[in-house]
């Protein structure tokens, strides 16, 4: 066996192996997905956000009789309930924390 | 072992090498991209998946700079505060966005897609601070509609002759001028302790400061949502008076007497 060929076989060899192990670390890096893309708040679908105030009582400030002040207060009663998707939307906001 | 057995086993050893690199190559490399490339399919994955994520976030924000817009209760500073935060973290999505869009290669979308992230440690906060002074607007201006109702309340409940009534409605009347006030100072008190934090940036301590503003703010806003419905209780308490007042009509009595409305 000329000694010579064995020193080529040898750095076929080692050629082979770096190469080799080099695609094979570049493959594995390249198909894995390690990057977390998602978060907390994609996970839960969000309601739309309530709408900005509308309030407007009735026309006159001074019409205090009993139909106006009920209408009033039926008028808050909306906001109310407004209000409360508003209070909705801060926990949603928060408890993506 | 003999020169032979050593040159032997060096040639298995190049073979199986070469045979590695040769499939690796398949996958990687100078390859033409295409769509049953594993490296593209990702690449398509976490693309789609970090776009849909920027634009959920982007319309959400939008959503918000819309509706702090129309903001009314809210002192300008405030609202011009929030909104250069929105509006700040609206341009480092779209751009980061574009930049993703660009991306050719996996590890730069990857290094990129990292960013997305990130963003969300400022968005965690800047949400809930948006949501917080939406609430509060709305509760000052039913705040401030409540203040003008008390008024004609007032008016009417004076002109109550029957002591009784009259001191139940005022007492009611009283509920609902505090609970307006308290509400008032709760919703305002709210914005005031959100709206100077600033992002964590990773740091532990501005995170957990900023985690217990919010929370101290939500508490704020729970209380201040209660308040005002209390007061709506009161004023719907204080209206029964006046109806069952103003529905007391003059009926025949056995005695010759009568009971007239009253006022």
């Amino acid at each position: 066996m000329p000694k010579s060929l064995i020193v080529v076989g040898t750095l076929i060899a080692v050629v082979a192996v770096v190469t080799g192990g080099a695609m094979w670390w570049q493959y594995a890096s390249t198909t894995e997905m390690p990057v977390e893309v998602d978060t907390a708040s994609q996970q839960q679908e969000q309601p739309p956000l309530p709408k900005s105030t509308t309030l407007l009582l009735t026309t006159d400030d001074s019409d205090n009789t009993d139909g106006a002040l009920e209408t009033d207060v039926s008028i808050l009663d909306r906001e109310l309930s407004e209000l409360k998707k508003d209070s909705d939307s801060i926990d949603q906001q928060m408890s993506a924390q | 072992m003999n020169v032979k057995n050593i040159f032997s086993l060096f040639l298995v050893f190049a073979i199986l090498a070469s045979a590695a690199a040769a499939i690796a190559q398949t996958n990687v490399g100078d390859t033409p991209v295409t769509s049953q490339n594993p490296q593209t399919s990702a690449l398509e994955i976490l693309k789609q998946k970090s776009e849909t994520e920027i634009a959920q976030k982007l319309n959400k924000i939008n959503e918000f700079l819309v509706r702090i817009n129309l903001l009314k209760k809210i002192s300008g500073a405030q609202k011009g505060a929030i909104q250069q935060e929105l509006q700040s973290l609206a341009g480092t999505l779209d751009a980061l966005r574009t930049k993703i869009i660009a991306d050719t290669d996996l590890a730069t979308l990857k290094k990129d897609a990292l960013e997305i992230p990130k963003s969300s440690r400022i968005y965690l906060l800047i949400m809930p601070q948006a949501a917080i002074i939406s609430f509060s607007d709305r509760a000052l201006s039913i705040a401030e509609a409540m203040e003008k109702i008390s008024e004609k309340l007032y008016t009417r409940i004076n002109a109550i002759t029957d002591d009784e009534i009259k001191s139940s409605a005022q007492e009611n009347l009283t509920i609902f001028d505090t609970k307006i006030s308290d509400a008032k100072t709760k919703a305002q008190s709210a914005v005031e302790i959100i709206i100077g934090l600033k992002p964590d940036g990773g740091n532990q301590t501005i995170l957990k400061a900023n985690n217990a503003a919010l929370k101290s703010a939500r508490a704020k806003i729970k209380e201040a949502d209660a308040d005002l419905r209390s007061a709506r209780n009161a004023a719907g308490e204080i209206l029964k008076a006046l109806k069952a007042r103003s529905e007391i009509k003059v009926q025949p009595q056995g005695n010759g007497q009568s009971t007239a409305p009253q006022n």
